[in-house]
């Protein structure tokens, strides 16, 4: 019962550590990932920005077209240099009248704005979403929207690149807390009584001390009286 | 005793640092030499991709296939293609050459939820 108690007692000071550092661990990530969001924010502004000067022009709605179009003007490459952690694999370019008639399920509300509440736009597992998506619209000559542009990110690669980076700093805040929670026992630690000179003896063992004693005596004034007869002859 | 507890704890510690290290590889193997595709609907209603492959590494490619995965709301597998974009080891991609891509997917674009795409190279 004794060792249970002590064991439970140091399971919930680790789990009150390793709550501690969770906590720390989705601060970080949280920043990784608002960062990421501004990056994929931009980045479909920029693609929708071309694709509308494009596809103001162009009415063939080839992606062959428009990705020459996009590598001569920015570069291909280029474009997606600025993620460093995870990229965004397909640029996904609908069209407004193929969104109404209902051939592709982009995302988006009445406005072609990003429904946040749409089912496509969410991936949750391991208890967040696992993919952050950007939807800009773009306009024919800034008035008449003709479409609009989607990026998907992933997420996952985020959280292995904070646990990989920060990962010294989590087992070094591990130690030290465990080393605080250490000390912090020795403080409160109940001091011992000062011990008596006659407390190392229990009181069951007197007894069988003065049976001893007796005993003892009793050899001693046999001895004695033995000594006395042989004296006398 | 002790010294069998203290190796022990040490043993733990570095495979601690080497479960961390290989899940640190893990977060850049994932960001290989892609660069996005473009999705658009075409004539036929059917998702059409482009894009391009870049050889950054200083070999050249003579074998190089793309496999793209869709899959729905559930999660299944709606369709799954490997194309090869080279497959001739007389006309491999140099290093720094840019080799230009399009294919097409049958399934119904509506209910694609997720796509995946790998790359694999020799």
């Amino acid at each position: 019962m004794y060792y249970l108690r002590r064991f439970i007692i140091i399971l919930v000071i680790q789990l009150l550590i390793l709550s501690f550092i969770s906590t720390i661990f989705i601060f970080n990530f949280n920043l990784e990932r608002e960062s990421l969001k501004i990056q994929s924010k931009q980045f479909t502004e920029l693609v929708a920005k071309q694709a509308g000067i494009f596809f103001s022009n162009d009415k063939s709605r080839s992606s062959k077209d428009f990705l020459a179009f996009l590598d001569s003007k920015i570069g291909i490459d280029e474009l997606s240099s600025a993620f460093t952690i995870t990229k965004p694999d397909i640029i996904s370019v609908y069209f407004v009248d193929d969104i109404i008639s209902g051939k592709v399920n982009a995302g988006v509300d009445e406005n072609f704005q990003k429904n946040d509440k749409s089912e496509i736009n969410q991936d949750k597992r391991f208890f967040f979403n696992n993919k952050y998506v950007a939807i800009k619209p773009f306009y024919k000559n800034n008035d008449e929207t003709i479409g609009v542009v989607r990026v998907e990110v992933d997420n996952i690669p985020l959280v292995l690149r904070t646990l990989s980076t920060n990962a010294v700093f989590y087992l070094l805040l591990f130690l030290i807390l465990n080393n605080q929670a250490f000390l912090f026992y020795l403080w409160t630690k109940k001091k011992r009584p000062p011990v008596d000179d006659s407390s190392y003896i229990k009181e069951g063992s007197i007894g069988s001390i003065k049976i001893m004693q007796k005993i003892i005596n009793q050899i001693i004034e046999d001895h004695k009286n033995d000594s006395n007869t042989n004296d006398k002859k | 005793m002790i010294l069998i507890q203290m190796i022990r704890n040490r043993f733990l510690f570095i495979l601690f640092l080497i479960l961390l290290f290989s899940l640190s590889l893990n977060s850049f193997a994932s960001n290989n030499h892609r660069t996005p595709l473009i999705e658009t609907i075409n004539s036929s209603n059917k998702l059409e991709y482009s894009g391009y492959y870049i050889n950054k590494s200083s070999k050249k490619i003579t074998k190089l296939s793309i496999r793209f995965i869709a899959k729905n709301k559930y999660g299944e597998i709606l369709e799954a293609n490997t194309i090869r974009l080279i497959n001739n080891s007389s006309m491999p991609l140099g290093p720094g050459e840019k080799l230009y891509y399009s294919f097409m997917i049958d399934s119904d674009p509506k209910n694609i939820y997720t796509k995946k795409l790998y790359f694999f190279n020799e």
